[in-house]
């Protein structure tokens, strides 16, 4: 992927996470737009590099590992940007922005980790590369409004005016997180399992058997976690607090399944 | 005579100290009998609110007083005096007129500036005035106390710039809740803080509401009036799992809202978050109840130190209340201090009445017989005569006193006049 292209991204992410920090802080009007358009320009600078790849390589979309995040990246920010005005919660932009910022800084890192051996004229990795990574961009929006529940949890909790309280206040309300969380739970964790269970029968389809490595181990792992939040939110009604600090750690697990095995080379 | 204050405020001892020597709402003529039969005290009366405990007096020996005020407000709820002492505060003098015009003016209101204070000294004062242990100096005071806070309401903008419970409450709900159009208000009592909150939850758009409260004809009143539902205090329970907000501000009622009816019904709602705000002195709400997941609990201390945080521009205003009370409580003050030359100046004035109807009526004796005419001349001359001589002495023993130093030239004209000797 052509890495000017890519700085120049990071670069919008970047100030859009600023613009975004600022609305948080100042809560002055129209710094919500100006942190839109930063992040619409980033997201079409993002489409060029994509563009540019194919045209590159004609190939995959994505076969090195910094492609498939440069992707993650982008589909976060495409998401966020359909859903941000609906879901009325703008301020949640801080964190997603800055989300976006490290996935593509990362992606322009140059790592030993590798993608597929070669490439594959199947249609199943691109399906299942494509699948997990919306699923996942839905789950890191999960995880945006978890963590910021659990901080105006917090604030509420210990009914102080004072500090943090002061930026609380100009959070989302707990009800708004907590639907976000839901939608992008319910939304997620279905796109991901199937891209998972493509993932798997490429695999086991093109070795003839299933590698147990250590990324699918944690994916699994993040998978099953992920599958308790599901029960716990539908099954056994809770929500909240709970459910917030499950999707955060489950998010968690997720990233490092997927960036910090592969980055440490224990991956294929 | 001395004027003295003891208390126990917000700003001394929190919620959980105060609504142990809280005053029940239902006999507010208990504790002004048992304060006026303390010997010591001339005048007293007694101001009992969510925030406050005060009693005030007006009493000829300082220190009997003193010992009789703080006595009282600890034995009052059967407490020791080791256990109030750290809380209490004592004024007296200039510094009791100050203070009473602070609160009076909220200025020292848990939440400044909210009016509702105002209303409370009043029906204090009515109170005392009904069971009769208000005298000249509190009817002076509290007078005055009046018509400073109009002023203050007046001429500063401390009044609008308050942050009120409620608006707070809301305020909180709204960082909780999307929206109250769906969400179900509980709210507990019937008494002012609920009708002024039921009425700003409804402005905000508040879905259902539902008043509960022990005289079931009263909840429905407050109901009819805000557009709510109303049931008896014994509903609770089946209420609780339907309550998204509960505002609670019951007199009299400390722990009406268990721990366990709330864990119950979070139970039955599927743990959806709660709201509770307990705005009652003796507190309503079980404060253990804010370490239950999803449930979220304030007391008024928590929303009036929200208010105080969230409040930036008021400190001018404030200030320009401050001077106002401060210029009254010193007007009042020269009036008070200037009482203790009353007796002397009075019993001067019937002295030099005394000598002029004796000379008089030897003049008039002697003249015999005197015409309608002849006799008047003869009236206002002596009067003219007397109240002129005693003009100056009276004059600048006024001027004295008013000052606060009028100890000697009362003791030299008494000395003088030999007002103390029996004539």
């Amino acid at each position: 992927m052509s890495l000017p292209l890519l700085i120049a991204v990071a670069a919008c992410y970047l100030v859009a996470a600023l613009l975004y920090v600022n609305l948080l802080l100042t809560q002055r009007s129209g710094m919500d737009t100006l942190a839109r358009r930063t992040l619409v320009a980033g997201l079409l600078l993002h489409t060029a590099a994509f563009v540019t790849l194919h045209r590159e390589s004609d190939s995959a979309l994505w076969t090195p590992v910094q492609d498939s995040i440069s992707f993650m990246a982008y589909a976060i920010v495409a998401l966020w940007l359909i859903f941000q005005g609906r879901w009325r919660v703008k301020v949640l932009g801080a964190l997603v922005s800055p989300l976006a910022f490290l996935l593509v800084l990362y992606a322009t890192l140059p790592i030993s980790g590798h993608g597929p051996p070669e490439s594959i004229r199947s249609i199943w990795p691109h399906f299942h590369i494509l699948l997990s990574v919306i699923g996942f961009a839905f789950l890191a929006i999960a995880f945006a409004a978890g963590l910021i529940y659990l901080v105006q949890d917090r604030e509420l909790k210990l009914r102080r005016g004072a500090g943090l309280a002061r930026v609380a206040f100009r959070l989302p309300p707990l009800e708004v997180l907590d639907r976000v969380n839901t939608i992008c739970l319910l939304y997620g964790f279905p796109i991901l399992t199937v891209g998972m269970i493509m993932g798997a029968l490429w695999e086991s389809g093109r070795t003839g058997r299933f590698a147990w490595e250590p990324h699918i181990l944690f994916s699994l792992a993040a998978w099953v976690l992920y599958l308790l939040i599901v029960f716990f939110r539908l099954v056994w009604h809770q929500r909240g607090r709970r459910a917030a600090l499950l999707s955060v750690i489950g998010f968690l697990l997720l990233t490092s399944s997927y960036l910090g095995v592969r980055a440490l080379g224990l991956g294929s | 005579m001395n004027l003295l204050l003891a208390g126990i405020s917000h700003r001394t001892a929190p919620v959980a100290i105060r609504e142990r020597y809280v005053f029940p709402e239902a006999d507010p003529e208990a504790p002004l009998r048992s304060l006026a039969a303390e010997a010591a005290l001339a005048e007293s009366m007694v101001l009992s609110t969510c925030n406050r405990v005060e009693a005030i007096a007006a009493a000829a020996d300082r220190e009997r007083a003193e010992g009789a005020l703080r006595g009282w407000l600890a034995r009052a709820h059967g407490h020791s005096l080791e256990a109030i002492a750290p809380h209490l505060y004592l004024y007296e003098g200039g510094e009791v007129a100050g203070h009473v015009f602070r609160v009076a003016s909220s200025l020292d209101s848990l939440v400044v500036g909210e009016p509702q204070i105002l209303g409370q000294l009043k029906s204090a004062y009515r109170a005392a005035g009904e069971v009769g242990t208000v005298g000249p100096v509190l009817n002076r005071l509290l007078h005055r106390a009046f018509s400073v806070a109009k002023r203050v309401r007046t001429e500063t903008g401390v009044a609008e710039a308050a942050v009120s419970v409620s608006s707070m409450a809301v305020q909180l709900a709204m960082r909780i809740f999307d929206t109250l159009a769906d969400k179900r208000v509980v709210l507990l009592g019937a008494g002012e803080m609920i009708k002024t909150a039921a009425r700003h939850l409804r402005a905000q758009g508040a879905g259902q509401m539902l008043v509960l409260n022990r005289t079931l004809d009263r909840a429905k009143e407050l109901a009819e009036e805000v557009g709510a539902e109303a049931g008896p205090l014994s509903a609770l329970d089946e209420a609780l799992p339907g309550a998204d907000i509960v505002l609670a501000s019951l007199a009299d009622s400390p722990g009406a809202v268990t721990v366990t009816a709330v864990r119950e019904a979070l139970r039955h709602r599927d743990n959806r978050t709660m709201f509770l705000i307990d705005i009652a002195v003796p507190r309503n709400v079980d404060p253990a109840v804010n370490d239950l997941g999803n449930v979220y609990l304030y007391n008024l201390d928590d929303l009036a130190e929200l208010a105080d945080a969230n409040a930036g521009g008021r400190q001018a205003e404030a200030e320009r209340a401050e001077r106002i009370v401060r210029e009254e409580a010193g007007s009042f003050m020269r009036w008070f201090t200037a009482l203790e030359a009353v007796p002397t100046i009075t019993s001067l004035t019937h002295w030099g009445e005394e000598v002029r109807r004796a000379e008089l009526q030897k003049a008039i004796a002697a003249l015999h017989p005197v015409s309608e005419e002849q006799r008047r001349v003869l009236e206002g001359l002596t009067d003219a005569i007397v109240r002129k001589l005693l003009h100056r002495p009276i004059a600048r023993i006024r001027e004295e006193s008013e000052a606060g130093q009028g100890k000697a030239s009362i003791v030299s004209a008494r000395h003088l006049f030999r007002l103390d000797e029996d004539s």
